[in-house]
């Protein structure tokens, strides 16, 4: 096993840095999901989200879903997971996964289970705030 | 015996601070503590929190140990 990355940051995002971490001569295939802060959501304007993270036990978990991605798809070699915290604007990075193997197959079932467990289990929240109010969001 | 609470997102806004001591007696388990954040305050029984045992999600039986970190978490939405 490589180059795993689980983290949470305050920081902004930058794919490239985090995509050349899974650099392996070996790999043939990497596929990234880039999450973006989007202008609206069921018919509201949105003006920013404010995400937060238990961060100690967020990075465990990213790291928890890293190891059911390669028990599922053992072709994949690397994962990396980074979710950003704090106030984000539109059009901001709010998270990054990357994942790497020799060929591709499987490589885009994998990040979509990836993207889902990531919002069904790692305790990170969202608060999108409106125009005209603001609320905690999950899709569970 | 001691346990910090620690409360994210709605339920630090219902707590209004992001970390609480609670005291509990010996052999209390996640459901006790539970059932004492709710009688101080109400308002989180609405929100369908899970909880964690130093920073591992925990089912509602387990025993708590002087000084364990308990999480109030209410459901995520990352991504």
């Amino acid at each position: 096993m490589g180059n795993g990355r689980y983290e949470i940051t305050p920081d902004p995002l930058a794919v490239d840095p985090i995509v050349a971490q899974l650099a392996d001569p070996a790999m043939g295939a990497v596929v990234t999901f880039v999450g973006v802060v989007r202008c609206e959501t069921g018919g509201r304007e949105v003006r920013y989200l404010e995400y937060e993270a238990y961060p100690e036990m967020a990075e465990q978990v990213l790291k928890q879903i890293a190891d059911e991605v390669r028990g599922r798809w053992p072709e994949i070699r690397d994962v990396a997971i980074v979710h950003r915290v704090g106030r984000l604007e539109i059009g901001e990075t709010a998270v990054v996964i990357a994942l790497s193997a020799a060929h591709r197959a499987q490589l885009f079932d994998a990040l979509h289970y990836t993207i889902d467990r990531v919002k069904e289990i790692a305790p990170i929240w969202k608060k999108e705030v409106w125009t005209d109010g603001e609320e905690w969001r999950s899709e569970q | 015996m001691r346990i910090t609470v620690k409360c994210f997102a709605s339920s630090r806004e219902i707590v209004g601070r992001r970390e609480l001591v609670i005291d509990v007696r010996a052999g209390a388990t996640v459901a006790d503590l539970r059932d004492v954040l709710f009688e101080i305050y109400p308002r989180l029984i609405d929100l369908r929190l899970r909880f964690a045992v130093n920073a591992v999600y925990a089912a509602q039986e387990m025993e708590l140990h002087d000084g364990d970190e308990v999480a109030c978490i209410p459901p995520v939405g990352g991504g």
